[in-house]
């Protein structure tokens, strides 16, 4: 469905990702884990037509998405829920949801139904929906961004640092709701620091360092492997 | 105090105080959602009403229509500006951006000068030797008619910000430019219409002052510094501080001419923007978003 | 500029003498205004071009030095000379007024607010007419004389080599200033306020003073200009002479010493030259200043970094570390608590490192620690001594230095120069020793230098030094980040993150520098994802998390903690 190939880029003259090739296929939850700084938003950034590749593509659905703007690419299905949330302070949670629904691909739901969805989801929305985004709680303001996200109507949605900033009851909720959202066919590509909740989350995960992707496999060798231990606690 | 004058006085500073809301409001529109401070708004202004006069004597235009024409016109000049200038400029420094606006600005005016002659001209409107007498105040009717087209335009743009899909987009990109991008908002083409409705606006402000003043090609540079003063002391990017800040400075402008000096009226607006800079960096409705 | 004294001395003299070489006096006058023009883009260079700042006021300090001389020249009969030492007090004293108003503020409000100011002195100038004599202007001034009656200028040769001198001596103090510790804090303002605080600059002082020489140079430019048109008239404080001179200054190249000179050649001859144009004359020219913006932002003498040559390196610091410790220390964000009662405790030569999930509050309390944000609670001791309220530049003076999350650099200056400016905590000589070449002067720059590769050679970019810093790899900016820190030799350093983006030998490497820098006797604080370097390097960990200590205690003994490998990894303890 997704496919990274050879991919470099970076910001101006200083290159940050290096032959990065990832695949993502339709119906799986895909993880991207790896230290601060190891390039994982810089090439969700690339994927959703943020940057720039220098070299390299990216294929959905084996069309080329590389020289897409980024509403092309919502448009077609894929997106990006940014990491700190990135939401408009000063507007509502329903405007967020409207503005959302902008590039939404035709058939599937309608945006009523997206609606709903969204709202059953997460019912805690439903209660703040004319509220200012900016009032609302680090839990809830990620409920927003992945609701803004799904009212565009994805096939496939990229979560970046999902759980950041968090309180521990809250990251046990975005476990489930990514569960329920897969349960719903989404295909997902999440970039998490707790690595051990990503990769219970996950079917399949790329370990990423300073800019390569330097080990793949199934979650639950991953998970088994000590390497991907050592990378964050060295012991 | 005679209180006929002190309220005469307040009227007449609020019909000026209406023409800065609409410089104003443009300039904080492009401020808040290109975060550009663009030194060639006044111009927009200056053509708002020369291409009024001429749709007035060439095509042979009432004024009403022709101001009209020559909003749409300026903001069509306006989109063009800014693909032109500002859209390839957007990832420049900032000093870059403003200096280039400030060579439009220039460039404009000389080249109005050289298509239309540098001589005064005056827009002849029918409303502007019309008075309306309530008790011993006398208005022009072109005077209301500023004040009441700057209040149902900005009643207009406070709507269309409030309520419409597109005005939504451009809350959202003045908000968080790349939250804007990842929504799948087109930030291109909201940056344009952005200034298609500030020119606009500028043009129409124009094409209202006009007949109450001369218009020749350099009252662009002290319309934008006007718009400057009221943008900064409203706070730079808040449509509501354009607003009480324009009113305030026509109303403070008006008075310190009557009862200070009339020379001096304009140096007093700028006392007070210093007051208030020193009293809230981020003007009166600013925040403090960025802190840069 | 990077020429041999022997070049600069030779072109000054040719420079002066340009005018014997025509009898024509229409060029002798174009000569005269060319270097009129130059000296107040100098002046407005200095704020435009070493300080940063958008300066569109600065036409009525040009202005309130014309008026000064020309109101005492007519009304008093002051001789000229004094005249031009009252102008240059006189704007040097608004300089100061507004400076110190306008310099806490920045950007976009600043430009406006100085346009501001010059539009009140406009204003003045056209209706205090009892003063100024309103729209008509003060005529008829007395032509300049070194003295009363005594070599009067009635030639426009005569006032080009007046003119011309002092833009020669501007240009050398601009040499001085630039080579002096005073003009690097200029420039570290300029390119990095943040970092520039960090390392002991006080940025607003900094600025009052570039803002108040610039103001006094323009002040002495605009009286030789009365002297020289003999007229005075408000248009001189109006936009078109602020227009022209940020177009001669940019047009130029900003934040260069010849900038200026060329920028104001440019502009004179271009507009003679388009007199051929006729009508088109102004449009021609905003269409080339236009161009000559886009397509060369940073002018035509414009900068690239100017590194001097290597000179032989030696010498190291030691000093007795201090302890830093908080007590309560609370830090919020509207409702939400980022730091939360932390109470730590460093002790001198400790390397301690702080951790702990993404958002925890480990940056936050940095910037606490560092000056950059108040508490909102708690105190904080530094050396035994309160300093809860301390800017970062202040902190920056006891001996606290830190590095960014986000690298943070001089990026247009050269590797060499990024470290050198980083000395200036240590600097006792300034612009003035400078200007004098003082023996105090050379040694201390020489010592500057030494310490500036010594550091350098230290932190493993000895072979760098005459590269930008912009071009250097990820890896070398972070190492130069950590040099930059240690040239403003702290007692404490706070590292943040630095081996984010490291691969491992480079993070292998990284573990190697933070031990020899504490064997230099400097007590470290770093907050770090990576653990394998943590684990190699800390003395003693401090956990965070949603802003509370959770753990504190030795790096193997807290990482077994389940406390810490539950919030670390997710919502299960580990089982490996």
């Amino acid at each position: 469905m997704l496919e990274v190939i050879n991919l470099e880029a970076g910001y101006g003259r200083h290159t940050v990702l290096r032959d990065i090739c990832i695949e993502v296929r339709e119906g799986e939850i895909v993880t991207l884990v790896g230290s601060n700084g190891a390039g994982k938003s810089t090439l969700l950034k690339t994927i959703s037509g943020l940057l720039r590749p220098t070299a390299g593509a990216i294929r959905w659905d084996g069309e080329r998405i590389d020289r897409l703007s980024t509403h092309g690419i919502i448009a077609r299905g894929l997106v990006h829920v940014p990491e700190g949330r990135q939401l408009f302070a000063g507007m509502t949670v329903l405007e967020h949801l409207e503005l959302g629904a902008l590039r939404a691909t035709r058939g599937g739901k309608s945006r009523a139904q997206r609606l709903d969805l969204v709202l059953h989801l997460f019912p805690a929305l439903a209660e703040r929906i004319g509220q200012k985004a900016g009032s609302l709680s680090g839990g809830e303001q990620q409920m927003v961004a992945v609701g803004r996200g799904l009212m565009a109507n994805p096939r496939c949605l990229m979560l970046d640092e999902p759980s950041l900033g968090l309180a521990p009851i809250m990251v046990d909720a975005l476990a489930d709701m990514v569960t329920a959202l897969h349960a719903e066919g989404l295909t997902i590509l999440i970039v998490e620091q707790r690595i051990d909740l990503a990769l219970r989350l996950a079917q399949r995960g790329y370990v990423m360092e300073t800019g390569r992707i330097v080990m793949q496999d199934s979650a639950a060798a991953l998970l088994k492997d000590p390497r991907v231990r050592e990378a964050y606690l060295g012991a | 105090m005679d209180v006929t004058l002190l309220v005469q006085q307040i009227i007449n500073g609020l019909v000026a105080g209406a023409s800065y809301v609409l410089i104003a409001t443009g300039l904080t529109l492009v401020f808040g959602v290109l975060k550009i401070v663009n030194f060639a708004h006044g111009e927009f202004y200056m053509l708002g009403a020369v291409l009024t006069f001429y749709a007035v004597k060439l095509l042979g235009l009432d004024y009403v229509s022709a101001t009209a024409v020559s909003a749409v016109a300026v903001g069509l000049l306006g989109v063009l500006a800014n693909r032109v200038f500002f859209w390839p400029l957007r990832r420049e420094h900032e000093f870059t951006v403003l200096l280039a606006s400030l060579g439009l600005s220039l460039f404009l005016v000389n080249g109005s000068e050289l298509l239309f002659g540098s001589d005064p001209r005056y827009l002849d409107s029918p409303y502007a030797d019309e008075t309306i007498e309530v008790g011993d105040l006398v208005v022009t009717e072109q005077r209301l008619l500023i004040f009441a087209v700057a209040a149902l335009a900005v009643g207009c743009l406070y709507a269309f910000l409030r309520y419409t899909r597109f005005g939504k987009m451009m809350r959202a990109t003045a908000q968080n430019p790349l939250g804007a991008a990842l929504t799948g908002i087109n930030i291109g083409l909201v940056h344009g219409y952005t200034f298609a409705l500030a020119c606009g606006l500028a043009a129409l402000s124009g094409a209202l002052v006009g007949p109450t003043v001369m218009i020749f090609p350099t009252v662009g540079s002290w319309a934008v510094l006007k718009g400057f003063v009221v943008v900064v002391m409203g706070g730079l990017g808040s449509v509501s501080g354009a607003l009480l800040g324009g009113l305030a400075l026509g109303v403070v402008e008006a008075l310190a001419g009557n009862y200070i000096s009339p020379g001096f009226k304009e140096a007093v607006g700028y006392c007070i923007i210093i007051g208030v800079l020193l009293w809230r960096p981020n003007g009166l409705f600013g925040t403090a978003e960025d802190g840069r | 500029m990077k020429a041999g004294p022997g070049l600069s001395i030779g072109a000054g003299a040719a420079l002066l003498a340009l005018p014997f070489l025509t009898g024509n006096t229409y060029l002798h006058h174009l000569m005269v205004l060319w270097m009129l023009y130059a000296l107040l883009a100098m002046s407005l260079n200095i704020v435009i071009g070493y300080l940063g700042e958008l300066n569109f006021g600065h036409a009525a300090f040009f202005g309130i030095g014309a008026y000064t001389t020309a109101i005492l020249a007519t009304r008093f009969g002051v001789p000229a000379i004094l005249g031009l030492i009252a102008a240059a007090v006189a704007a040097g004293s608004f300089g100061l007024l507004i400076g110190y108003v306008a310099l806490r503020i920045r950007g976009p409000q600043f430009a406006i607010l100085t346009l501001g100011f010059g539009s009140i002195l406009y204003t003045i100038a056209n209706y205090w007419i009892d003063l100024t004599r309103g729209p008509m202007g003060i005529s008829n001034l007395p032509l300049f004389s070194l003295a009363p009656g005594w070599m009067v200028l009635e030639s426009a040769r005569g006032s080009y080599l007046l003119v011309t001198t002092c833009v020669l001596a501007c240009a050398y103090a601009c040499h001085a200033l630039t080579r002096s510790s005073t003009g690097r804090a200029f420039i570290a303002v300029r390119e990095n306020e943040r970092l520039a605080a960090s390392i002991g600059i006080d940025v607003f002082r900094t600025k009052l003073l570039g803002f108040v020489v610039a103001t006094a140079l323009a002040g002495v430019g605009g009286a030789l200009y009365a002297h020289y048109i003999r007229v005075v008239t408000p248009e001189l404080l109006g936009v078109q002479y602020m227009v022209a001179m940020i177009i001669i200054v940019v047009v130029g190249g900003r934040g260069t010493i010849v900038g200026p000179i060329l920028g104001a050649f440019i502009y004179v001859a271009l507009l003679e030259a388009l007199r051929a144009f006729g009508p088109l004359r102004m449009v021609t020219f905003s269409v080339l200043l236009t161009a000559s913006v886009i397509f060369l932002p940073a002018g035509l003498a414009g900068h690239r970094g100017e590194a001097a040559a290597p000179e032989p390196c030696g010498g190291r610091i030691m000093t007795q570390a201090p302890l830093i410790a908080t007590t309560g220390l609370i830090r919020r964000f509207g409702g939400l608590v980022a730091v939360n009662s932390v109470d730590l405790q460093i002790a001198r030569g400790e390397i301690v490192g702080l951790i702990g999930p993404n958002g925890a509050g480990k940056t936050t309390l940095f910037n606490l620690l560092a000056g950059s944000l108040p508490p909102s609670d708690g105190r904080i001791t530094f050396d035994g001594q309160d300093c809860s309220l301390h800017t970062a530049a202040q902190m920056a003076r006891l001996g606290l230095t830190r590095t960014f999350q986000i690298t943070s650099l001089f990026p247009a200056l050269s590797v060499l120069d990024n470290v050198i400016t980083a000395t200036y905590r240590g600097a006792r000589t300034g612009w003035f020793a400078a200007l004098r070449h003082s023996a105090a002067f050379v040694r201390e720059e020489q010592a500057v230098r030494q310490l500036a590769c010594d550091t350098l050679d230290f932190c493993g970019l000895g072979a760098r030094q005459h590269i930008l810093a912009d071009s250097l790899s990820y890896g070398e900016q972070r190492q130069l980040e950590i040099a930059i820190a240690l040239a403003a030799q702290p007692r404490l350093l706070l590292l943040d993150e630095p081996a984010a983006g490291m691969n491992p030998e480079e993070a292998q490497r990284l573990v190697g520098m933070i031990r020899a820098i504490r064997d230099r006797g400097i007590t470290v604080l770093l907050v770090e994802h990576h653990m394998r370097v943590v684990l190699a390097v800390c003395d003693r960990v401090i956990v965070l998390d949603h802003g509370v200590k959770i753990a504190e205690g030795a790096p193997h003994a807290v990482i077994r903690d389940p406390e810490v490998i539950r919030v670390y990894l997710g919502r299960e303890p580990a089982h490996a």
